[in-house]
């Protein structure tokens, strides 16, 4: 039962998120069509029809993600040449739903709720693996993409359950595993509700998006025989530094498993303690010497004491979650949505980190970022209703002040990344002679190549760095 | 106690919204210094704001001002590519020389160049060098070559 008061606050909790992907969607809208990974995919595009830009994407070897470029073509078309507006407004658009439907999933209906907000946002955006997915425009962030499909994925879970809902969960999995890899989690995401009480989703309906992962697997791997990515196709972080192909195909070329599983406990731990990122113990190495930056510090301090939050609720609550597992069972109510929350992120992490297995990037786990953050928040919530699980207030502030700090460092970020963008535009020729094949662009393409540096480095806005004195040393700007 | 936690977030995103608003209206309190010349700019190697400033009209071949605290606690008077030079900025001045900012008497530049980045110097079109344990302190380089130069 949904009281006047409860929307109350949960109008306020829509109107907070719709104020912070304001502030960073205006951000976001200095930065210009990024050269690198973003103008080859425009000169993909160009003058082909979506069909055809999507069906090669089917026989793309060891990648599959056709619709990823689609969604790439159908902005491109609908941009009629406004290419910057259009990429960076759908991606501020992105961001803006991705925040309405966290807080939709949070379902914030209590002042604790309400309270427990700003904090709980300050983690989903301020979070290391978050980053990419605002820094980097390709020109369309398909991991942006991806934490979009998880959020509705939940919003469709704790939804009432209808045919129609069922037919939504189906598609959504299916644009999400065919952008890209990791989209494969929202199948995990609705195994995982559906488990934990949220029932919008059928048990048929489950049964049909096993069945589509099934046809994913037979399709990619069968029928159309696509592979794996291999050691030799790029650099991976490994201890302290930072491996070449070369170097990764000698050590680990006879036996890739003992580097996987680096690759997968290190996911995990970038999660959880913000070290190692990209497979490199980067603080480590610096606190072993004696120099750690301040941004690191407060990355890692703040992870840390964050995990050790959720881990505390979490150990508090298991007791309560077997008992609650037979009431779900029964077909009864068993957990809250705290305990639903944390469960989900126990469940998506490992999964998440498969995915990273491969090849260690923060990006990739931004999924499991982003469930972290929603544990994050129902802590706090509890915390915040008089729960008690021997947590002291002065940790807690730590908490507070760290993501605050590394909030924001986000949009300090950002600004930085517009001045980086200008730049790598006006190195356009020392780019396009780097790249692996010669770039031979036709009229067209120039036409596309000129109005891109154009917007990247003449019309530009004209965004200063901002200057904080020794406080800039507490940001991440390596992300 | 344990409600403060609302504090840092909320303040944090004040921080953040108000200085994006006051920006909007011409704030730049807390802005780093931006390059109004393309001497500046080419000094902190900003290469796309060297090409805003060029493409609106000023000439990259003519001596221009760097204000104090871009390249040393000195104002000087020099060449955008000598510039780069003296900022260290490779990339930057073949980006320059490409964009037609090479058009003068390089003796000057090459005298920079042996003082604070021999590496440039083959395209420059002299020797090339071998490269000094450590660079020349600008303003010391500077005096240098200005000196050379008069005689």
């Amino acid at each position: 039962m949904i009281t006047e008061s409860d929307r109350y606050y949960h109008r306020l909790a829509f109107a907070y998120a719709a104020a912070v992907a304001a502030v960073m969607g205006t951000l976001l809208l200095e930065i210009p069509v990024q050269l690198s990974d973003s103008f080859t995919e425009f000169t993909a595009v160009h003058g082909r029809s979506l069909w055809q830009v999507t069906a090669a994407e089917f026989y793309n070897g060891t990648y599959f993600r056709p619709f990823r470029r689609a969604l790439i073509k159908i902005v491109y078309d609908a941009s009629a040449g406004h290419y910057y507006l259009a990429f960076r407004g759908f991606q501020a658009l992105e961001l803006l739903l991705l925040l309405l439907l966290v807080v939709r999933m949070l379902r914030v209906r209590s002042a604790a709720g309400l309270l427990s907000l700003p904090l709980g946002l300050a983690i989903v955006v301020g979070i290391h693996t978050f980053a990419g997915t605002v820094r980097e425009g390709l020109p369309i962030n398909h991991f942006l993409t991806i934490l979009i499909c998880c959020a509705a994925a939940v919003n469709l879970a704790q939804g009432e359950r209808s045919p129609l809902t069922d037919v939504a969960a189906v598609a959504l999995l299916t644009v999400a595993t065919l952008t890209i890899e990791s989209g494969l989690l929202i199948w995990t995401i609705f195994a995982a509700t559906y488990f934990v009480g949220y029932r919008g989703i059928s048990r048929s309906a489950l049964i049909a998006l096993t069945a589509c992962i099934g046809m994913y697997f037979l399709g990619r791997f069968v029928l159309i025989g696509g592979g794996a990515p291999g050691l030799n196709e790029r650099s991976a972080g490994f201890g302290f530094s930072v491996l070449s192909p070369d170097d990764l195909v000698r050590r680990f070329g006879d036996n890739p498993l003992p580097f996987y599983a680096y690759n997968f406990l290190c996911a995990i731990s970038s999660v959880l303690l913000a070290e190692p990122r990209g497979g490199v113990w980067a603080f480590t190495r610096e606190l072993t010497s004696g120099r750690p930056e301040p941004w690191q510090v407060v990355n890692v301090v703040t992870s840390a004491t964050t995990t050790l939050l959720i881990a505390r609720f979490a150990a508090v609550r298991l007791p309560r979650w077997r008992t609650a597992w037979r009431a779900e069972a029964g077909g009864e109510d068993g957990f809250d949505d705290a305990d639903r929350f944390t469960i989900l992120f126990l469940v998506v992490l490992p999964f998440n980190a498969l995915f990273a297995s491969g090849y260690e990037k923060d990006v990739i786990m931004s999924p499991a970022g982003l469930f972290y953050a929603a544990a994050a928040y129902f802590v706090f919530r509890e915390l915040l209703s008089g729960a008690k699980f021997a947590i002291g207030p002065a940790l807690v502030l730590v908490v507070a002040v760290g993501w605050s700090v590394r909030f924001v460092g986000i949009h300090d970020n950002l600004r930085a990344r517009a001045l980086s963008v200008q730049d790598e535009w006006a190195y356009y020729d020392d780019w396009a002679r780097n790249q692996p094949n010669d770039i031979h662009l036709n009229a067209e393409e120039q036409a596309i190549r000129q109005h891109l540096y154009e917007d990247a480095v003449l019309r530009a806005p004209r965004v200063p760095q901002l200057s904080l004195g020794v406080l800039d040393r507490m940001f991440d700007l390596t992300q | 106690m344990t409600r403060r936690i609302l504090l840092p977030p909320i303040a944090a995103f004040a921080l953040v919204a108000l200085y994006v608003v006051a920006e909007s209206f011409g704030f730049d309190g807390l802005a780093a210094a931006e390059p109004t010349t393309v001497s500046e700019a080419a000094a902190m190697g900003r290469a796309a704001r060297a090409l805003q400033l060029m493409a609106e009209g000023q000439d990259p071949n003519r001596p221009q001002h760097i204000a104090s605290g871009v390249l040393d606690s000195g104002e000087y008077e020099v060449r955008p590519l000598e510039a780069a030079i003296l900022g260290r900025h490779l990339e930057m001045v073949r980006l320059l020389q490409r964009s037609g900012a090479a058009r003068f008497d390089m003796s000057r530049a090459i005298c920079f160049a042996r003082a604070r980045l021999p590496e440039v110097l083959p395209e420059l079109g002299a020797e090339h060098a071998a490269s000094p344990d450590a660079p020349a302190e600008i303003a010391a380089a500077i005096t240098i070559c200005m000196q050379a130069q008069a005689q």
